[in-house]
């Protein structure tokens, strides 16, 4: 985004103005990526702190970012894997069968470009429906409970679907060829 | 964390990216942040509280604003514009009817510049064909004796580049009396004239130059010719001083005077 390069410019010559205009720019985006993650189980200080964290590391982190980073998605990534260190401890995801496609992880960067472009292909084949359902669950990491309570549908209706999109995965993944 | 997982996470950045903000206490993570770094908030200058925000938080009740009627002295500013324009419109007529006439009568304008005190004419019948722009006259040195002197002059023309022609130029000398020098000789040499009068004994002369000019009509046929008057000088033999009357000012010469000192009177028997 226009002003990130200058932000983090400003933020690997450890300006503190440049970290409070980061702030400024971004706590609202990346409080809602906390919010979005932990969902119903999220508070306000949760949310403070998450956020906080993610401002910590990117002033930590400023020297070791390219020039043209994405300063938002960078922060959302990072804010996104510490909430989900949080939540993994009280949700239970119905969990990706480890060999549903995969054995092994990719041995080069073209092989786990490959890999992602097979997934999103993948989850955007799906009917729109399960599509949402799929990426709550195994995106968002959102329990059943919630994604049944938000879509206004039954447990055992979303965790039907959930097997679908699976299945539906596991098809299309295979037909895709990928290296396995 | 699974493979599948790693995949899914990196596979849907917009779902990331497309995420609304939501309101947060952007304050309150800053100093959460600057904790956490163990930096300390930067000094803002603090800005003076509002008279209502001031009695706000003393707990005091806001009066009602109260509407006095105040008499106001109503200023029309188109009243000041007016007497400007009308001030510049006078002025304006001012030169245009009478600017000509001053710039004909006042004698500044685009006139072709005299080489002395006599104005050039204008008539419209004959006109002065000027030769040269006339020139300065200064005295060098004066030599005299109790019948005699020397004048050494210096002409240079006013304006560069011209060259004089010095048979042009006439000299008339009078003594104290008024009456004219008697002129012996005159030489011309380069820029410099010398001239030798019998002298009266006079010590304070008036040298006038003039210089002759052709006269031709509309059709550019001579008609005659007058002189003008380049210059006019008082000279001082006593001290060597002069004064040009119509260009230079006051100027000294050198001065060599060979007068006889007259003979001690005869002791009386």
């Amino acid at each position: 985004m226009r002003g990130d390069y200058e932000i983090l410019t400003r933020l690997r010559n450890r300006e503190q103005a440049a970290l409070e205009a980061a702030i400024r720019r971004y706590s609202g985006y990346v409080g809602a990526v906390v919010k979005k993650t932990l969902g119903e189980s999220c508070t306000k200080q949760d949310i403070e702190e998450l956020t906080s964290d993610a401002f910590v590391a990117l002033w930590a982190n400023a020297g070791k970012l390219r020039d043209d980073s994405d300063l938002k998605y960078w922060l959302a990534v990072v804010v996104r894997n510490a909430s989900l260190r949080r939540v993994r401890k009280s949700v239970s995801t119905v969990p990706l069968e480890e060999n549903l496609v995969f054995d092994r992880s990719p041995a080069t960067q073209a092989e786990k470009h490959e890999r992602i472009r097979a997934v999103r292909a993948a989850v955007d084949g799906m009917e729109p429906v399960d599509r949402e359902i799929f990426l709550r669950h195994y995106f968002w990491r959102q329990p059943v409970r919630q994604i049944a309570e938000e879509m206004g549908k039954n447990q055992a209706a979303i965790k039907s679907r959930l097997q679908r999109g699976r299945e539906k995965l596991r098809k299309v993944l295979l037909k895709e060829d990928c290296p396995l | 964390m699974s493979e599948i997982d790693k995949l899914i996470n990196q596979a849907f950045p917009d779902e990331l990216r497309d995420v609304e903000p939501i309101d947060v206490d952007e304050d309150a993570i800053l100093s959460m942040t600057l904790e956490s770094l163990g930096l300390k908030p930067l000094l803002k200058p603090e800005l003076p509280e509002l008279p209502a925000r001031r009695r706000r938080r003393a707990g005091e009740r806001e009066q009602e604003p109260e509407f006095v009627e105040v008499p106001v002295v109503v200023r029309r500013r188109w009243m000041d514009w007016a007497g400007w324009a009308i001030a510049a419109c006078l002025v304006l007529a001012f030169a245009v009817n009478w600017g000509p006439w001053l710039i004909d009568n006042l004698g500044f304008g685009l006139r072709p510049r005299s080489s002395g005190d006599m104005p050039v004419s204008e008539s419209s019948e004959v006109y002065e064909m000027d030769s040269g722009s006339g020139a300065s006259v200064y005295i060098a040195s004066v030599s005299y004796g109790n019948e005699e002197m020397t004048l050494n002059l210096t002409l240079t023309p006013v304006m560069e580049p011209e060259n004089l022609d010095l048979d042009e130029f006439t000299f008339e000398m009078t003594g104290d009396t008024g009456k004219a020098l008697t002129r012996k000789s005159r030489r011309n040499e380069g820029n410099r004239v010398t001239l030798e009068y019998d002298l009266d004994g006079s010590r304070h002369l008036i040298l006038t130059v003039r210089k002759s000019q052709v006269l031709r009509d509309g059709n550019g046929s001579e008609v005659g010719f007058a002189y003008k008057d380049v210059d006019k000088m008082e000279l001082n033999l006593n001290n060597g001083r002069a004064e040009s009357l119509l260009k230079n000012g006051r100027f000294e010469f050198d001065i060599y005077g060979t007068v006889a000192e007259p003979e001690p009177p005869e002791p009386e028997d």
